[in-house]
């Protein structure tokens, strides 16, 4: 008897907005080999996206994927993948990815597809709707030029229980800082994928689906996704809960609200939802939705280095019609906005066309964003990005690198430029690592690894996480040395940890699952402090959910194998598209070598990065990855090993495979 | 039976501890069908997708079931043990009466089969409230049979 399959619905859908032609294609052999959303986009883009292929152009692909676990009780599964070449990136506007949640990669399940391919470029602006079997394009004439609640508003009102991503007027103006965006709080930000949409005339997809998910065993994986769910209700990587404001309450209904489906946090620290707030500057509206972190950040944090005032109301309706027009708050909140505030503050930016800088004031926010995405005035360059902007400007370009750490990407728990992540030497070595090594802020890894750990640590959470050398003990269990963790390991064994959540950053976008919440590495409630369940290990409930969701019958080293595959597929085709080198890797390398704007509190004061230190690790992590250390490609024996046989081939053929095995693994 | 002496065990849901997760309705349908699909559960929590309200529809086992009541084939029957009112495939034509007769809109008509579904405490395993993690939907009457 073959075994059930579960997990994937074996169907992709190819749109060409050129030519309006959609067909399904199979999609299972696919997900056997790359798991799905983020490792199928890879392989579709190493044979779809030749060297040369810009965001803009009609060849783009745009991936928009879910996975094996997407739409099933897995806890915190609701996650949809975005791929493509990414305006937002800088110097190298390479194929990237962005994960956003909500409600609308679990429709698409149900609709019966794993990923849309989007190629081409549509004559007109259209909407791609999905209705299970029914697909077409629509006229979004109407829609053209509205904001994205708006445009989610048009469509739901005649989709009844339709869920949609849609973009808003930053993308439509190819703002290389445009989301794309669902519900009233969450977005595909990073990467700039709003504008690809834009550039395809692509204004929205709508989804709605009414069919279900095979699951291989749906008993065994009943129980347990229902442990692992329980086993998160310890919060996300972080042993803290928020409470409710009871001023909040009262004023706007505020309440814990799931942003997405499957949410298994009750008390998330993130998120809460709010109604009927009155808008500041537009009074005669009233907004409702989430307000989540990056959000949260814009609205301003009075008392931090993000210490501008709005007050709850205004800053609620900042982010929501900046994330209305699809800005990226991220890049917003910790890039952009500061850099401003500094340039204004060197004397290099006097007022914003005549208006007052003033963080205080919601007006200056609103006519900001309005500047940006209507490209008027200095908006023009804004809408390019803080660094970009910076060099069109020809303004403040030497204060860039005190807020954005490397390929166009603001800070982000690396210690410097992102002011509102506490993490301290050497944790940030392993993002640096990551950063070294990916094509964006390298977060759906990094929280695995310094979140997790700063979040768990005395510093952030005294009294509510655990002891240094608890955190140390499970580092050992975990990564197979306490040097992992030991706060006092300097530059030992972090190469490990960055490959180990590098895998882990391609299950999570892969299969798919909230980066917040997995890995589950410490626990409160097991004795050892590793978080565990139904007899599971934290670190293995991702393999043991594919494995039942899917029915592959697989080792837990054959699924992280598979992870390593798109790992190293997409190392690849940086390689063989953007010549992706060592050279080009460290270039992170000045930016750390800044010192560090926190205290290991068992060093006693603030550390930059170490050149030599670095080039060392690096070597330990290139030999770990099997990467040539001196070009920093992946050598044949690795790509083989991994099952990519036709990719070395092709590597070689190009004359992109190191000659000689350089590898000490 | 339309009338039952005997108290039913029965979900409570609160509105106020509900984020609109929908992992109930997940749940609901992995237990009953082994697959994934929310459409067809036997608890629906709607959420405002711009918004952050959330309404459900759930069964409360009525003492008096209208559900039951409105039955020409007299498909919908009480069990004693479970304690809860249970719709028989084989009796039940998918006539909607039922449907029609509910006063919280918690019986209808499987998209699939077009038979009547409503919640049947997953034979006592009760998943949606057990996956909560709000807390939202509870179990009630069992204290009386003196398990749990």
């Amino acid at each position: 008897m073959t075994p059930r399959m579960g997990g994937w619905t074996g169907k992709n859908l190819r749109v060409d907005l050129t030519t309006g032609w959609i067909t399904a294609e199979p999609s299972l052999d696919l997900g056997q080999r790359y798991i799905g959303a983020r490792g199928v986009a890879a392989r579709i883009a190493w044979d779809e996206i030749p060297p040369g292929t810009m965001p803009f152009d009609a060849e783009n692909r745009l991936v928009i994927g879910v996975g094996p676990l997407t739409g099933t009780s897995a806890p915190n599964s609701s996650r949809t993948t975005i791929c493509s070449l990414s305006p937002q990136a800088y110097p190298y506007e390479w194929f990237s990815y962005s994960s956003i949640g909500g409600f609308w990669g679990p429709m698409l399940k149900y609709a019966g597809y794993d990923a849309i391919i989007i190629q081409g470029r549509s004559p007109k602006p259209v909407y791609l709707l999905i209705d299970d079997d029914h697909v077409e394009l629509k006229d979004a004439g109407d829609l053209w030029g509205r904001g994205i609640l708006e445009t989610q508003r048009q469509i739901i009102s005649e989709i009844k229980g339709a869920r949609v991503l849609a973009i808003g007027q930053a993308g439509e103006n190819l703002s290389r800082i445009a989301i794309i965006g669902t519900g009233t709080g969450s977005a595909a930000g990073q990467g700039g994928f709003g504008a690809v949409m834009g550039a395809k005339r692509l204004k929205a997809v709508a989804v709605r689906g009414t069919g279900g998910v095979p699951i291989a065993h749906p008993q065994a994986f009943s129980e347990c996704t229902l442990a692992i769910a329980k086993e998160l209700e310890a919060p996300a990587g972080c042993p803290r809960q928020l409470r409710l404001v009871e001023k909040h309450v009262q004023d706007f209904g505020q309440r814990f609200s799931a942003c997405s489906q499957q949410c298994a946090y009750p008390r998330c620290y993130i998120c809460r939802g709010y109604k009927n707030v009155v808008g500041v500057t537009h009074p005669e509206v009233t907004y409702s939705g989430h307000l989540v972190c990056e959000s949260a950040l814009l609205a301003g944090r009075p008392g931090s280095f993000y210490d501008w005032d709005l007050g709850f109301q205004a800053g609620f309706e900042v982010a929501q019609v900046s994330g209305d027009y699809g800005l990226n708050h991220w890049e917003l909140g910790i890039g952009m906005i500061p850099w401003l505030r500094r340039c204004h503050q060197e004397g290099l930016l006097k007022d914003l066309d005549g208006v007052p800088f003033d963080l205080d004031s919601p007006h200056f926010w609103d006519t900001l964003f309005h500047k940006i995405v209507h490209l008027e005035g200095i908006g023009a360059a804004l809408a390019e990005g803080g660094v970009r902007a910076a060099k069109i400007l020809g303004m403040g370009e030497d204060l860039i690198p005190d807020y954005y750490t490397a390929w166009g990407f603001a800070g982000h728990w690396d210690g410097r430029g992102d002011r509102a992540n506490v993490i301290v030497f050497p944790y940030w070595l392993v993002t640096a690592l990551q950063w070294a090594m990916s094509t964006r802020d390298p977060m759906s890894s990094g929280h695995g690894y310094a979140q997790n750990i700063m979040m768990w640590s005395p510093m952030r959470s005294p009294g509510e996480g655990l002891e240094w050398d608890e955190l140390t003990q499970v580092g050992a269990m975990v990564y197979g040395t306490p040097q992992a963790v030991d706060p006092r390991s300097g530059y030992d064994e972090k190469a490990l940890p960055a490959v180990f959540h590098g895998h882990r950053s391609v299950m999570k976008d892969s299969l798919t699952l909230d980066d917040q919440a997995f890995p589950r590495i410490y626990s409160k409630t097991s004795l050892d402090h590793l978080a565990r369940a139904a007899g599971m290990l934290g670190p293995s409930f991702e393999y043991h959910m594919f494995r039942l969701a899917t029915g592959m019958d697989l080792s837990e080293e054959e699924f992280e194998r598979m992870a390593e595959r798109v790992f190293n597929l997409e190392r690849t085709l940086q390689v063989r598209n953007w010549q992706r080198s060592r050279q080009v890797d460290e270039k992170v390398v000045p930016y750390f070598e800044r010192v560090e704007n926190w205290v290991n509190p068992y060093l006693r004061e603030s550390k930059g990065l170490d050149r030599q230190k670095f080039a060392t690790l690096l070597d330990e992590y290139y030999a770990l990855r099997g990467w040539n250390p001196t070009t920093g490609w992946p050598e044949r024996d690795r790509l083989v090993h991994l099952g990519l046989y036709d990719v070395a081939k092709e590597m070689d053929a190009v004359g992109l495979l190191p000659d000689e095995p350089h590898s000490r693994v | 039976m339309l009338r039952t002496s005997i108290k039913p065990t029965h979900i409570v849901w609160d509105s106020v501890k509900c984020t609109g997760c929908l992992s109930c309705m997940v749940v609901c349908s992995e237990r009953h069908l082994g697959l994934s699909v929310p459409s067809r559960s036997r608890i629906r929590i709607a959420v405002d997708p711009l918004g952050v309200d959330v309404a459900a529809s759930y069964c409360r086992q009525c003492r008096k079931a209208a559900c039951a009541a409105a039955c020409p084939q007299e498909a919908i029957q009480f069990d004693p043990v479970l304690r809860a009112w249970l719709v028989d495939d084989e009796v039940c034509s998918g006539c909607t009466a039922c449907v029609e007769a509910c006063p919280f809109y918690a019986i209808w008509l499987d998209p699939i089969t077009t038979l009547a579904i409503k919640c049947d405490l997953c034979q006592g395993a009760t998943r949606c409230a057990e996956v909560c993690p709000a807390e939202a939907l509870r179990v009630v009457g069992r204290e009386q049979r003196g398990a749990r």
